[in-house]
């Protein structure tokens, strides 16, 4: 069984995230394509939080003698996921940043030569 | 038959190089040769250094490493039009005499790439025996993979035709790009060829491989040709 105490953790814990969740993209520092998988995640841990019973169900099915364990399980494997996504997005990132800066540098280079060749006409 | 060529020649830190280099190369006296400086975001003096002695130079806002910077030139050719790229390193490495020979195959039309070997004829700078060590296993690796030996795999003195600028304009591997670009190429079914070059020894600065670095080196890119021989799509 999951304590008492755990669970006040918990659902302290998770309404915590959840209202910084909240204020984050209220005040647009969070896109919302990425705060929906944190909005999953806290709410699923707010309805644990409430209904411990879940825990046991879970952990019967996962084939777990302690519902805690399961706990612990899960956790980690959501924030594996969230970890690898991260990831793919920090080398999407890299690639636009790697073709920006060669089209920046290319162009501000043909703009120099635009520049003095404008220069010189109208020296000219 | 007037081909476009240009000579790409990726910089970091060669404020002491690039003078003679370029020096070298207008002494060639070809009139279809133009050549790019990338700067790839140097924290020496390189973009004051090519601004003075007005030599064509792209700035790189950003530090891209050697492929990114490469990648660069290939892109300009690519917009410009260049029927011919040549890479030739901003350390003073690669001499430009050789670019006449490098180009001879192309403008025959016999290969799609080629890269000019220290190991054909042997002579020159032949690199220190660690290096030439893990050379040999490219090379090794790269026979197995492609069937084709290649000699000096990691030689970043190359050109190529208008095929391969418009592949590297749109993909070109980002850390130590030669010896995977080479799998790229040949699982595109493109011609490589290799000429006899010899190199100097660096003029001037330190090369990017430090000893600590070339164990992670062989994994990355060993597994970057692994990964590659096994891509289904073209590009």
């Amino acid at each position: 069984m999951v304590s008492l105490k755990l669970q006040i953790i918990l659902l302290l814990g998770s309404l915590v995230g959840f209202f910084i969740l909240i204020n984050l993209i209220r005040k647009y520092t969070l896109e919302l394509k990425y705060s929906i998988l944190w909005f999953i995640v806290t709410i699923l841990s707010i309805i644990l939080a409430i209904f411990p019973k879940l825990f046991t169900y879970i952990s019967h099915i996962m084939g777990i003698e302690l519902p805690v364990n399961a706990l612990f399980l899960l956790t980690l494997l959501g924030t594996i996921m969230i970890m690898f996504s991260l990831t793919l997005e920090v080398s999407k990132s890299t690639i636009k940043i790697k073709e920006l800066s060669q089209e920046i540098g290319i162009l501000r280079y043909e703009l120099e030569k635009m520049k003095e060749k404008d220069h010189s006409k109208k020296e000219s | 038959m007037n081909k476009k060529i240009l000579v790409i020649i990726p910089a970091y830190n060669e404020e002491n190089n690039l003078e003679g280099l370029i020096k070298s190369i207008k002494s060639l006296g070809n009139p279809n040769l133009e050549f790019i400086v990338i700067n790839d975001c140097s924290s020496d003096r390189t973009a004051f250094v090519c601004k003075s002695l007005d030599i064509p130079v792209v700035n790189l806002p950003c530090n891209l490493g050697i492929g990114g910077a490469v990648q660069t030139g290939y892109k300009y050719a690519y917009h410009h039009h260049f029927d011919i790229a040549i890479q030739v390193d901003g350390d003073g490495q690669h001499k430009p005499q050789y670019i006449e020979d490098i180009i001879q195959p192309l403008l025959e039309d016999n290969a799609d790439l080629v890269i000019g070997s220290r190991y054909i004829k042997k002579e020159g700078f032949q690199s220190t025996f660690l290096r030439r060590v893990g050379i040999s296993y490219f090379s090794k690796l790269l026979l197995f993979l492609t069937g084709q030996l290649i000699t000096d795999p990691t030689s970043g003195f190359r050109a190529c035709n208008r095929k391969v600028i418009e592949l590297f304009a749109k993909r070109y591997p980002v850390d130590y790009p030669e010896p995977e670009s080479i799998m790229y190429l040949k699982r595109n079914s493109l011609r490589v060829f290799e000429i006899p070059v010899t190199m100097e020894h660096r003029a001037n600065g330190v090369s990017s491989i430090t000893s600590l670095k070339s164990v992670y080196y062989m994994i990355k890119v060993s597994a970057a040709i692994l990964i590659d021989k096994f891509r289904k799509e073209l590009v």
